[in-house]
């Protein structure tokens, strides 16, 4: 099956500032997270992916299109939902989503339908009738999304979805994306943040810092520990356990909780010991800082 | 969940051409405007000049035949400077024999309505209209919306001009040509059909030289700013300024030679002189104003002007040109960065 995303080398400079450098990756299907802190070159990521900006050198295909030269068909192809508050002055919310789906070149009578269905999917009540400039952060955020996938696009690059929803809507939005790839077979590329919603709906992540990909792994490989081990909760006082524990079994304390560094101990509220997600895009953060250095 | 929401359905229909997405824009454009009171009161009222001057194309056709010469006379004294045109040198034959060189005639009056009221009620329109179409854009981060859909930027440029072309072509080229209509309907038979056919040819090359390089100019001060009352003042700047400055250019001069002839005894006539100050070599200043330019070229299109007025058409394509060169620039600026 055709990579969604295959990049070789690509660089892009602005003027005297590298924005990616030499940025080699392939993505699958799924749901990939694109995390990187700020200015770490993922929005000019997406640029290029979307060919609305040319590449200084490299070579790279979404979809298979090349991102060089068929830029269009790609932008066909893919629903973006922008971070910033983006929207079109002057439109009600469907008026919006049919303007976009025409842009996009479904027929007008049928773009005004599939905005309904849309709109409905993503929660959007009789507010579609007001005028988008009335719109609050959340609605604006739904409504970014709708306009993203009315046109039935094959990959999703969201940028930040979840940002600016309360719990509830976050919620809904990521079970949304997660049902556009489970049950209707579409990708995504989620740039965010929020690491959460990354460990809630992605199934690999690529990590990107200073204009450099370092870390492209599965969720699965992101979780496993380098050693395999088992969180235990104790009751009582930890050191003396602790203590005895040390003369049979490698253990050391992690807050308030034991962490065997072998299976098959026995202890009270058992949890397989994983990666925290924070703290691999840490360690990959600073590790491209120590490589710049 | 409502029961209306059939939840997401893959959407299998075909797509429509590229030439979609531009109309698309174009319509959507022309839609979102015309809620705007002001511009369809603003629309009403240009379209009052016409009615003005299609009463002009009313008594040419109708009056002037049936009048004995002593009151065509009087008639063509009052008609001339009713509708503003040089009346004695127009109707000179028309005088003696009835008999009207048609195709003059209609071209100078077509030449009056879009030079006088048409081009006034265009400055203003625009400067409703244009603002706010690039610059709200910018603000509201809208260019994020349109790039991300499989359209180019001079989809979005051509999507935006044409919107203003439209409603100034409402204005200018839709009113002469309904004039002429009616001046046909008006003529004693369709015969005046043979005379005049090149007449709409010439109206729509007039008009388009006036609306393309307005509307660009108009939207490139659009692309300037994120506050579309700046871009306004900027458009209104632009047009006051330049032809004010030429008709304080022109006063002066004819200040200064009224001067000069009074001082050495020359009988002084200030009107002849503002004329010839107008067209001699003092002329090149009048390049200062958008609005004397193009009221030339539109007058040469329209046979009313001799000469082929080339600094105006070179400076008129130049100005458009690099307008068009800032908006290109302007608009895919915040996605490039």
């Amino acid at each position: 099956m055709t990579p969604t995303i295959e990049l070789r080398d690509v660089t892009k400079d602005y003027r005297t500032h590298r924005a990616l450098d030499r940025v080699s990756m392939t993505i699958g299907d799924g749901v990939t997270g694109l995390l990187g802190p700020n200015g770490a070159g993922k929005s000019t990521l997406v640029k290029v992916l979307l060919g609305l900006v040319a590449t200084t050198s490299g070579e790279g295909k979404v979809l298979g299109l090349d991102i060089r030269s068929q830029g269009r068909a790609i932008r066909g192809k893919v629903g973006y939902m922008p971070e910033d508050d983006a929207y079109i002055p002057g439109m009600s919310g469907v008026e919006m989503v049919r303007f976009t789906a025409a842009l996009n070149g479904l027929p007008t009578v049928e773009g005004l339908r599939r905005a309904h269905e849309i709109l409905d999917f993503c929660g959007m009540g009789q507010e579609r009738y007001r005028d988008v400039d009335t719109y609050s952060t959340g609605m604006r955020q739904k409504l970014k999304f709708a306009q993203a996938i009315v046109h039935d696009p094959d990959l999703l690059i969201l940028d930040e979805p979840t940002s600016g929803l309360d719990p509830e809507e976050r919620v809904a939005m990521l079970n949304r994306v997660r049902s556009l790839v489970r049950s209707h077979g579409k990708r995504a590329v989620i740039s965010t943040h929020i690491l959460p919603d990354v460990r809630q709906v992605c199934d690999s992540v690529v990590i990107i810092a200073a204009g450099k990909v370092t870390l492209e792994a599965s969720m699965a490989e992101v979780d496993r520990p380098e050693e395999p081990g088992l969180y235990v909760r104790t009751i009582g006082p930890i050191d003396a356990i602790l203590e005895r524990l040390a003369r049979s079994t490698p253990a050391k304390r992690i807050d308030d909780r034991l962490l065997f560094l072998a299976g098959d101990q026995d202890g009270r509220e058992g949890e397989i010991w994983r990666n925290s997600l924070e703290a691999v895009f840490m360690n990959a953060v600073r590790e491209s800082h120590h490589a710049d250095s | 969940m409502p029961i209306h929401d059939v939840g997401y359905r893959s959407w299998l229909g075909n797509r429509m051409p590229r030439v979609h997405s531009f109309l698309i824009m174009v319509f959507s454009g022309i839609m979102i405007t015309r809620r705007s009171a002001w511009i369809r009161r603003m629309l009403a009222a240009a379209w009052l000049p016409a009615l003005y001057i299609g009463f002009g194309f009313y008594l040419v056709e109708q009056a002037l035949q049936a009048l004995d010469p002593g009151q065509r006379r009087m008639f063509v004294e009052m008609f001339g400077p009713v509708v503003g045109i040089p009346s004695r040198d127009l109707f000179e034959q028309g005088l003696t024999t009835g008999e009207i060189d048609r195709h003059r005639v209609w071209a100078a009056l077509i030449a009056v309505f879009l030079a006088y009221p048409q081009s006034v009620a265009s400055l203003l329109l625009t400067g409703l209209i244009a603002p706010p179409l690039i610059s709200r854009d910018l603000r509201t981060r809208a260019y994020l919306i349109y790039f991300s859909k499989p359209i180019s930027k001079w989809d979005y440029i051509g999507g935006k001009l044409t919107t203003v072309a439209a409603f100034l072509s409402l204005i200018t080229l839709v009113p002469a040509l309904a004039m002429i209509l009616v001046g046909v309907l008006f003529a004693p038979d369709l015969s005046v059909v043979t005379e005049i056919w090149d007449l709409p040819i010439r109206i729509l090359l007039a008009s388009l030289v006036f609306i393309i390089p307005t509307s660009t100019i108009a939207l490139m001060f659009s692309s300037l700013t994120h506050e579309s009352r700046y871009a306004a003042l900027g458009w209104f700047m632009f047009w006051v300024l330049g032809f004010a400055g030429w008709q304080m250019i022109r006063g002066g001069l004819v200040i200064g030679l009224s001067t000069i002839a009074q001082a050495q005894g020359e009988p002084v006539n200030p009107e002849e002189l503002f004329l010839q100050v107008g067209d001699g070599p003092w002329s090149l200043f009048s390049l200062m104003s958008l609005y004397e330019s193009l009221i030339r070229i539109q007058q040469w299109l329209l046979g009313a002007r001799e000469s082929m007025p080339i600094p105006q058409l070179i400076v008129i394509a130049l100005l458009t040109w690099f307008s068009l060169a800032v908006i290109s620039r302007r608009v895919t600026a915040p996605i490039r960065v």
